[in-house]
């Protein structure tokens, strides 16, 4: 269902299935352009999960997604302190919470104590800004007449994009990676599917969405029986 | 060894995986194979995905001064072009 979730800052909207499960797990979008390619596939990943009985959340983080909060006024603190209240909602609730994270995602999922964390494919916020800067290098090298955006689209102030250059996945006391098989950096487990966060048309792939609810699944009920 | 011919299969699967595109356009790739303004999935937004999975892919730096129209003309020449930063 459509719901909202209050933090520090505010109010902002989130899809929330199996608010009483004892088992929570929240879904931590990719940033900005990814989370637009992954979007069909986090929905298939939430319903996926909510029909196996855990409770599902799909937050959005200030100024990202449906949130009416300016995205020039925020930094990764702010998503950060949004996080926290969601967890600390669920924890008072005495449910288990399970952080799963999608790329860029990966970089504010240790801010808070959580039963376990799952990762798909992290990476670095200097590898994400190179992404988004290449984006506008390549409109400024001549290959096309679009209009020029800040970051790819996304009006980031100062403070946002030097957070993002020096954030890194931290380690955490209950981490598992997951990695597309082609990927050939180090993972807890391989996963076969195309790089959907890649691909300026978004796309899905359900036997992808499969195997990414199936490992959630695993680590999910393997944490929160620990 | 990595030469052209073990990159060329690889720069396939990467290229299908970015453009999404279907088993059977991926076998039709050819050194002759027209990327950037031939291949109407290779917009500016897909042609930075790609050279992203690429350098992760193949684990390459691509400068940025060195994306040009010549470099992503064709598949051959994307092809050659990794095989030269692989050689470096």
């Amino acid at each position: 269902m459509i719901a909202s979730y209050v933090w520090p800052g505010g109010t902002e909207p989130m899809l929330w299935s199996g608010p009483d499960a004892r088992v929570q797990v929240i879904l931590i979008q990719p940033l900005f352009e990814e989370a637009n390619r992954l979007r069909k596939t986090l929905v298939g990943v939430k319903r996926g999960l909510h029909a196996l009985g855990f409770g599902v959340t799909l937050p959005d983080f200030p100024g990202t997604g449906e949130s009416m909060t300016a995205l020039q006024e925020k930094t990764l603190d702010d998503w950060r302190a949004a996080l926290m209240s969601l967890v600390a909602n669920r924890k008072s609730a005495q449910q288990s919470v399970i952080l799963a994270s999608f790329r860029g995602g990966a970089l504010i999922d240790t801010c808070v104590e959580s039963d376990g964390v799952w990762r798909l494919a992290p990476d670095t916020g200097a590898r994400f800004l190179r992404d988004m800067s290449r984006t506008v290098s390549v409109r400024h090298n001549g290959l096309t007449n679009d209009e020029i955006y800040d970051h790819a689209g996304y009006p980031l102030p100062h403070d946002f994009i030097s957070d993002l250059e020096a954030a890194a996945p931290e380690l955490a006391s209950k981490l598992r990676i997951a990695r597309l098989v082609q990927d050939p950096n180090d993972a807890d487990v391989r996963i076969a599917g195309a790089p959907l966060w890649r691909r300026s048309e978004p796309g899905e792939d359900p036997d992808l969405t499969q195997a990414i609810i199936d490992d959630i699944s695993f680590w999910a009920t393997q944490c929160a029986t620990e | 060894m990595t030469t052209k011919s073990t990159i060329a299969p690889r720069l396939h699967a990467v290229l299908a995986d970015v453009l999404g595109l279907s088993a059977a356009r991926a076998s039709e790739l050819r050194p002759e194979t027209g990327l950037f303004g031939s291949m109407p999935e290779l917009d500016s937004m897909a042609v930075a995905g790609l050279l992203t999975e690429i350098e992760d892919m193949f684990r390459i730096t691509i400068d940025d001064e060195d994306v040009s129209g010549d470099m992503l003309e064709t598949v051959g020449s994307l092809t050659d072009y990794i095989s030269r930063k692989l050689a470096q």
